[in-house]
C-alpha cells in the first residue's frame, strides 16, 4: 500500500512569559512560533531575542479583526483601552488609530469612499501591517542581542529566525456576502503589492456556517493566486463539533491542496492533525490551551488552572477529571519522556503499579503546570511523527478502537471525558483514507 | 419548583439532626462539592451532590468525589427518584438520598477504594479550617 509521507508543521502561539523558557528548552518538539502583534508591541526586545534564541520559523498575526469587533473587547474593566491594543492601533496606521481612539469599531463604510474602496485608508493600514512584520527581519542585525551575547560569560548560540510568511490585514466575515469578506480580500490584494520578495498569506477568518455552505470552492478560488493561506474558522473546536463541520473544514483544506497552496490553521488540534493527510500543512496553537478561538472571546488574564492532555482521548481535560480517567484507566497511564520520568520517580518512592490510587494521586502531586505542558509538547511532536509514518486509515482505525474502549466514560463523567468526538473524526474522514 | 438552595437546607437539617457536622460549597480542585459532613462517630467524610431532577449530571459529578470522600451520595427532589437507575448507583457505590420535606436515604453508599490521598488531606484541611474535624470525638 502506498503511505502518504506528510510532515505536519506545528507552531506554537507565544503566550505567558514561562513558555519562552519551555520553547527555548525544546526546540526539536515544534516548528515555527506565532507572534500576536499587540503582543510584540509590547514585548519587543525579549521577543527578538528569543526569536534569535531559537532560530525557527515565524510569522506575526496583525490581530487587525479586533479592531472591527465591539469596542468592549478592547477595554479594561476600568473603561479604558488595553494598552496593548492602544499601541497596536497606532501601529496600524493613524488614521484606523483615529477612529478607535474616537470610542469606536472599524465599519465597512471606512473602507469605502463615494462606492468605491477607499484606497487611501486600505494602503496605509496595509502598510503599516506590512512594515511592522518585516522590520523584524532585521534581526540578522539585531543590535541588543549582540551586545546581550557580548557580555554573556558564556558563548550563546545565534540563530538565525526566519519569517515564514507576511499576513496581510483581515478582518472576520460571517458570510462571503458580508462586507468584510470582501474588504479582507482586498486588503490582501493591496498588500499583495507590497511584499516584495517575501510570501503573503492572507487569513481567511469566517464563521463555523461558512463551513457548511456551498462557498468553499469560490474561497479557494478567491485566494488561489496567493502563496499560501491561513484558515481561521472562529470558535471551532476539534473535539465538540459535528460532523457537518468537521466535513466542511476537511473539503476547504482540499479545495486549497488541489490549488497547491499551502494552507496552515491559526488554531487547532488534533483533527487538524488529521487534516495533514488531505493537505493541511500546519497549525498553531498555544501549549495545551488555546486550539481554538472565537473573535470576540475576551482575554481574560490571570493564567489557566492546570490542564493535562490525555493522548488516548486526544483532548486536555482538569485535573479532577485526569485523576478520574486515569482512576478508571490507569494502564493508559502516559508513557512520555516527561511522564516516564515521574513515574520512575514515584516507583523510587516504593509506591508500586498495584496501588493505583496512591500512585495516581503522587503522580498529580508531582505534575505542576511547566511539566503539563512540556507532556503536552511532547505528546503532540510524538502524535504528529505516528501520523507523519502512518496512513490515514490505519489511524481512524485506532481513534475508532480508542473510542469502543473509552465509550463507558461518558456515562460515568459526562461531557468532559466524552470520547465521541474519536468516532465523529472517523466517520468524517473514513471515505477520504 | 424547589431550587437547589432550598433542597441543600433541607439535607443540611437532617444531617444536622443526626450528628453530623456539615459544610456546604467545599472546594476540590476546580469544583466544589455542594454538601460535606462528617460524623463524630466515624472518621468518615461524606459527599453530597444535590440535583433537582438531572440525576445523570449528579451521578457524574459523585463519582468525582469518589477521589476523595470515604461515602458518596446523590439527593434529588422526590419526584425524579424513581427515574435513577438504583443498580448503576449500586454498582459504583453511590447513594441516593429523595428529599422533600425531609430526607430518606433510599440507597446506602457502598465502600469506595477509589481515594486519592492528597485530595482526601485537602479536604480534611479545609474542613478543619472551618472546625470541621474528622475522626471520632468523644
Amino acid at each position: 500500500m502506498l503511505v502518504r509521507m506528510t510532515i505536519m508543521r506545528n507552531f506554537y502561539r507565544l503566550g505567558v512569559a514561562a513558555e519562552k523558557t519551555l520553547l527555548t528548552k525544546n526546540p526539536g518538539l515544534y516548528q515555527g512560533v506565532v507572534i500576536a502583534a499587540h503582543y510584540l508591541t509590547y514585548f519587543q526586545t525579549s521577543t527578538e531575542n528569543f526569536l534569535a534564541t531559537v532560530g525557527k520559523p515565524f510569522f506575526v498575526d496583525p490581530m487587525t479583526y479586533v479592531f472591527a469587533r465591539p469596542m468592549s473587547l478592547l477595554m479594561k474593566e476600568t473603561g479604558s483601552m488595553k494598552a496593548t491594543f492602544e499601541r497596536l492601533s497606532r501601529v496600524h496606521g493613524r488614521k484606523l488609530a483615529r477612529i478607535v481612539s474616537g470610542g469606536r469599531s472599524l465599519a465597512p463604510n471606512d473602507f469605502m469612499r463615494n462606492g468605491n474602496w477607499n484606497r487611501e485608508l486600505m494602503t496605509e493600514i496595509s502598510a503599516s501591517v506590512i512594515r511592522f512584520q518585516t522590520r523584524l527581519l532585521a534581526l540578522q542585525k539585531l543590535t541588543t542581542l549582540e551586545r546581550l551575547l557580548g557580555l554573556a560569560d558564556q558563548p550563546i548560540a545565534r540563530q538565525t529566525p526566519h519569517l515564514l510568511c507576511l499576513i496581510p490585514p483581515y478582518f472576520y466575515a460571517e458570510s462571503l456576502a458580508d462586507d468584510w469578506y470582501g474588504i479582507s480580500l482586498e486588503l490582501a490584494a493591496t498588500a499583495n503589492e507590497l511584499k516584495e520578495n517575501q510570501s503573503l498569506y492572507p487569513v481567511v477568518c469566517i464563521s463555523k456556517t461558512v463551513l457548511l455552505s456551498q462557498d468553499l470552492m469560490k474561497i479557494a478560488d478567491d485566494y488561489k493566486e496567493y502563496d499560501g493561506v491561513m484558515l481561521w474558522v472562529s470558535g471551532f473546536e476539534d473535539d465538540r463539533e459535528g460532523p457537518d463541520y468537521l466535513g466542511g473544514l476537511a473539503e476547504l483544506v482540499k479545495a486549497f491542496r488541489d490549488r497547491n497552496k499551502p494552507v496552515y490553521s491559526m488554531y487547532g488540534g488534533y483533527f487538524h492533525m488529521l487534516l495533514s493527510k488531505l493537505g493541511l500543512t500546519g497549525f498553531c496553537s498555544s501549549i495545551c490551551y488555546g486550539e481554538s478561538k472565537d473573535v470576540d472571546r475576551r482575554a481574560t488574564g490571570g493564567g489557566f488552572p492546570l490542564r493535562y492532555y490525555l493522548p488516548h482521548l486526544k483532548t486536555k481535560v482538569s485535573e479532577i477529571d485526569s485523576r478520574a480517567y486515569y482512576s478508571t484507566y490507569a494502564d493508559h497511564l502516559c508513557r512520555c519522556r516527561v511522564c516516564s520520568s515521574i513515574a520512575e520517580r514515584i516507583r523510587s518512592e516504593g509506591i508500586t503499579k498495584a496501588e493505583v490510587s496512591r500512585l495516581i494521586d503522587r503522580f498529580f502531586q508531582i505534575l505542576d503546570m511547566e511539566l503539563a505542558k512540556q507532556h503536552f509538547m511532547e505528546c503532540r511532536f510524538i502524535e504528529l511523527s505516528d501520523l507523519a509514518t502512518c496512513d490515514l486509515r490505519s489511524r481512524l482505525d485506532d481513534l475508532l478502537s480508542d473510542y469502543k474502549q473509552l465509550e463507558p466514560l461518558a456515562p460515568r463523567f459526562g461531557r468532559s471525558l466524552d470520547p465521541s468526538h474519536l468516532r465523529t473524526w472517523w466517520e468524517v474522514l473514513k471515505d477520504s483514507a | 419548583m424547589i431550587s437547589e438552595e432550598a433542597m441543600s437546607t433541607v439535607v443540611e437539617r437532617f444531617l444536622r439532626d443526626r450528628g453530623f457536622d456539615v459544610l456546604p460549597q467545599v472546594p476540590l480542585k476546580t469544583r466544589r462539592i455542594d454538601l460535606v459532613c462528617v460524623s463524630p462517630e466515624r472518621p468518615q467524610i461524606t459527599a453530597i451532590e444535590l440535583k433537582v431532577k438531572d440525576w445523570k449530571s449528579a451521578f457524574q459529578q459523585a463519582m468525582r468525589y469518589r477521589l476523595c470522600a470515604d461515602a458518596v451520595y446523590i439527593a434529588l427532589w422526590h419526584d425524579h427518584v424513581h427515574r435513577v437507575p438504583g443498580t448503576l448507583l449500586g454498582e459504583h457505590g453511590v447513594g441516593l438520598m429523595k428529599v422533600d420535606s425531609s430526607v430518606e436515604v433510599v440507597q446506602l453508599a457502598g465502600s469506595n477504594h477509589s481515594i486519592q490521598p492528597s485530595l482526601r488531606m485537602s479536604i480534611e484541611s479545609y474542613l478543619a479550617k472551618n472546625r470541621l474535624y474528622v475522626g471520632i470525638r468523644k
